[in-house]
Formats: structure tokens, C-alpha cells, sequence
């Protein structure tokens, strides 16, 4: 807000000072809107790209169902599995002291720099038929490329990193003293996780349950190499856009704007289930 | 010089119809030739022609531990195929296409080339052994190489550019299918003159001779 007038300021200083104010406001909010235009424009074109109603409703075909139900299958098991494997992990990292938290940190990280084929390329020689964890799978009837289960392998791996990093922050800013307080309440280390610092992470945890989960529902490139697309049984909506890309422009634009919608939804819902709960935070 | 942007013949025609810039289009089938010129984005009088013809082959790997020698073998349980995927890479069309040659042919007893009924029902089942429809032929023929399956079907000049790895299983000619290959000069190209050089190239017997070593059947035959 410009300050009161000065009358003995002359005029065009202070016409030159309230412009100034206004106009590196002005220009600091371009730089938001330029992100967002960045964003929507792209997106806004696969919107306008399908075609009218009647169309859209022949669009609906077995594959496209398949790959929708394969996407909301596989994406929940992972970050299931993400969960159930990176909250006790994330906890453990956040003992500082111990010797070679640094390096388990470094590695877990990978995943997030490692091209998606490059991940696919990895799962591929580890557990492909051909290598030797393969050939014991083997032995017991088990092959993974072409099975779902190679799907949910290849989207955990991609997307653990992302929980990961979430979960650890979230653990991390908890106040030790409210652990110790806790422990008061019960000798059990379990209870008192699961009934103080559970929720004092929980905004971390869903946040990284999120991002996981949109990571897993995106994921493409080691999906499509280690796992292979096999409609209805790995063929991803992912997969099933790029395949249809490749046929037909429609068809992959109807299917895009399906995972568009589903994914903000979910944000969106999750966003607002988070918001709503009384923060129990007490920051150090 | 040339640059070269290589993916299934399908995903370069939605990417060229999108305005991606190209100078020659070379498919490997009719279609996505015919796709451009309906939209009419073809040069020269918006047409295409014929470059080459190719047929689909059978790969496995060198080690063959699934011990696959016939196309009846595919039939075994336990068999991993890769095709490309049928909808839009033309090696996967004309697999489906070989298939269904063989289950008519070989498998009809009223086909003057009936072989037995082992082949009756060849395409459903060998369909139920395919692990992966792949984005392009070449990915298909990388699934073998990596071991996620155990043969795939390409073409036969895929045998000669990995002929260190692989081992071709050819397909008889009464059930295999001839792919048609068409090159195109795009009507947007704004190399025009050189483009159609290179196309006339191609066409001329150095040209073809030169496809011919790589395992391509020239137009000649």
C-alpha cells in the first residue's frame, strides 16, 4: 500500500516510489502465472482434443476399461507396499547416529534420477527368466515380464523414493522430547508410535502417499520394459495412451483426459480428507 | 546428411500428421502412407510408392532353451512370444496375418495345403502365449534378446542386422505374408528437392541392391 502523501514530498518522487512498489509486484506474480499457463495450456489441449459425446461413449472400448482398472489395481498395491515398507524405513533412517544411514539415504534416492527405461532395463536383467534370481523363480513356475506382478515391482520402484523422502522429513521435524514423553505414557515403543508419532507425521506421510501414488499411476518406461504390455493383464493406462498414440489421436486423448481426471481427483479428495483433520503438530 | 527418427511406422504418422517436421516417410506397410494422404500431406501430387518388400521371420535366441525349431513348437505350453503390437506396428499386422495363414492353411482339412490338425486352432493359442505386444518390432526382437521371451516374430531383415544373437526360423512361403513398404516425400518438407534425390535413389538398382544386403527383397524381386 502506497504510504499517506507527504506534503512536503514533491509529487513525482512519490508518484515514482508507488510505481516502483506496484511494479515488481506486478512483475514478481508474472512468474507464477507464466508456471501455471505452462501447465494448463497443454493440458487444456488434451481436453479439447476429444470429440463430442456421442464419439467419446463408442470410445469406451475392453482395452480401455482393462487399462483403467490396471492402473487403479496396480497404483494402490504399490503404494500399499510403499507404505508398509517405507514407514519403518523412513523411521529407521532418522537415527542419524548410526553408521551408514548416509549411504542407505543416498541409495534409496537413485530411483528418482534413473531414467524409467534405464529402471526397466535393471528389473529386467535381475529378474528376467535369463538371470539367475530369474532362473530360481523359474524353477518354482514363476515369471514376472508379463505378469501383474512385475507391473506393481517396476511402479514400487519407481515411486518408493518419493514416499520415502516425505516420511523422513515428517519423522524428522517431530520434537524427541514428545517421544520421550510418550514412552512415559507406555512401555511399548509400538503404541507409542502408532498413537503419538503416527499422527504428528501424518501430514508428511499422506503428502508422500500422494506423490507416490501419482508417480506409480504415471509410470511408463519400466513398466513397458520389464513387465511388457499385455492388455489386460500389464497394459497400463500409461501403455495403453502410448500404444493408442500410435493408432489413433482420439483414442488417446479420450484415455489421457480419463487419467487426468482420475489423478486430480484423488489429489484433490486426499487434499481435502488431510485439511480437514486437526493438526496435531507440535514443531520443534 | 541424413537424420533419422525411427519408431514404429505407426507412431510417425501421428507425429508427422501433428506437424512434426520430416522430409521422407518410409512405412512399413500401405496404411499409414494411405492415412497421410487422406490428410493430404503428401508431395508430389500427394502420392507414395512402393520401396521395398520384406517378410516376417521367426527369431530365437542363440540358446534356444525353450528348443524351438518349428513354428509347431509355439505351440508348447510353457512358450513366451513378442510380437509388435497389431494395431499399430505393421510387424505385428502381418504376424496375426502369418498366424492366421498357418490356422487356415496348415490346420483346414478341406485347404489343398493342409498339413495337420495340429495347426486347427494355431492362432488362438499361439495368442495366449504372447507376453508382450512391443511399441515397435525391434522392441520385440529385444525381449528375446533379453530373455522376457522366448521367440518373437520380425521380419527378415531384422535377422541380418543381429545375426550374432539370433537364429531365424524361417517361415514357408505359402503362409507367409509379403510386407509392402512405401516411402513418401511430405508435402511440408522444406527440403524438397533433396528428399525426392534421395527417394529416386533408393529406387535405383545401386539403391536397391544396397537394401538388398541388409535383407530387404527389392522391388525386382
Amino acid at each position: 500500500m502506497p504510504s499517506e502523501p507527504d506534503p512536503n514530498q514533491k509529487t513525482a518522487e512519490r508518484r515514482s516510489d508507488g510505481n516502483r512498489t506496484e511494479w515488481t509486484s506486478a512483475l514478481l506474480w508474472g512468474f507464477p502465472i507464466v508456471v501455471v499457463l505452462f501447465i494448463v495450456i497443454p493440458i487444456a489441449s488434451v481436453f479439447l482434443s476429444v470429440p463430442g459425446t456421442n464419439i467419446v461413449l463408442q470410445l469406451v472400448n475392453t482395452d480401455t476399461l482393462n487399462a483403467i482398472r490396471l492402473s487403479l489395481v496396480t497404483s494402490t498395491t504399490s503404494l500399499v507396499v510403499i507404505m508398509l515398507l517405507g514407514i519403518p524405513t523412513a523411521r529407521a533412517l532418522t537415527r542419524r547416529e548410526v553408521r551408514g544411514v548416509r549411504v542407505i539415504d543416498t541409495i534409496i534416492d537413485i530411483p528418482i534420477v534413473l531414467p524409467p527405461a534405464v529402471a526397466g532395463l535393471a528389473l529386467l536383467l535381475a529378474f528376467a527368466p535369463r538371470s539367475p534370481i530369474g532362473a530360481v523363480l523359474l524353477q518354482y513356475g514363476i515369471i514376472l515380464p508379463g505378469n501383474i506382478v512385475a507391473v506393481i515391482m517396476a511402479q514400487t520402484f519407481v515411486a518408493m523414493p518419493f514416499f520415502l523422502r516425505s516420511a523422513r522429513t515428517a519423522f524428522e521435524e517431530i520434537n524427541p522430547k514428545i517421544e520421550v514423553a510418550a514412552s512415559l505414557l507406555s512401555p511399548s515403543s509400538f503404541y507409542s508410535f502408532r498413537k503419538v508419532v503416527l499422527p504428528l507425521a501424518s501430514r508428511g506421510l499422506v503428502a508422500g502417499a500422494i506423490l507416490a501414488w501419482g508417480r506409480a499411476m504415471g509410470e511408463f518406461g519400466a513398466t513397458l520394459l520389464f513387465a511388457g504390455n499385455l492388455p489386460g493383464i500389464t497394459q497400463t493406462m500409461p501403455l495403453a495412451i502410448y500404444l493408442d498414440l500410435a493408432v489413433d489421436i482420439q483414442q488417446a486423448s479420450f484415455v489421457s483426459c480419463i487419467l487426468i481426471v482420475i489423478s486430480f481427483a484423488v489429489i484433490i479428495g486426499v487434499r481435502y480428507v488431510v485439511g480437514s483433520r486437526e493438526s496435531l503438530g507440535i514443531w520443534a | 546428411m541424413l537424420i533419422f527418427n525411427f519408431a514404429s511406422s505407426g507412431s510417425l504418422e501421428t507425429q508427422i500428421a501433428q506437424g512434426v517436421p520430416a522430409d521422407v516417410f518410409i512405412s512399413a506397410d500401405t496404411t499409414n502412407n494411405v492415412k497421410l494422404q487422406n490428410k493430404s500431406l503428401l508431395a508430389n501430387g500427394n502420392t507414395y510408392t512402393t520401396l521395398l518388400y520384406n517378410h516376417v521371420e521367426l527369431f530365437v535366441p542363440k540358446n534356444n532353451l525353450k528348443n524351438i525349431t518349428t513354428l509347431a513348437d509355439l505351440l508348447n505350453p510353457g512358450v513366451r512370444i513378442a510380437i509388435g503390437a497389431p494395431a499399430s506396428v505393421p510387424a505385428g499386422k502381418y504376424t496375426l496375418q502369418v498366424w492366421n495363414n498357418i490356422q487356415s492353411k496348415w490346420g483346414n482339412a478341406s485347404s489343398p495345403d493342409f498339413k495337420s490338425l495340429t495347426y486347427a486352432d494355431f492362432s488362438t493359442i499361439v495368442m495366449t502365449h504372447v507376453v508382450s505386444q512391443t511399441t515397435d518390432v525391434e522392441s520385440a526382437i529385444t525381449q528375446v534378446l533379453t530373455g522376457a521371451a522366448d521367440a518373437a516374430f520380425g521380419y527378415v531383415s531384422d535377422g541380418i542386422a543381429n545375426a550374432a544373437q539370433l537364429e531365424a526360423i524361417p517361415i514357408p512361403s505359402d503362409v507367409n505374408v509379403q510386407a509392402v513398404y512405401t516411402i513418401s516425400v511430405i508435402a511440408a518438407s522444406s527440403h524438397q528437392t533433396q528428399a525426392n534425390a534421395f527417394v529416386t535413389w533408393l529406387l535405383s538398382p545401386s539403391g536397391q541392391a544396397y537394401l538388398k544386403k541388409w535383407g530387404f527383397t527389392p522391388l525386382s524381386g
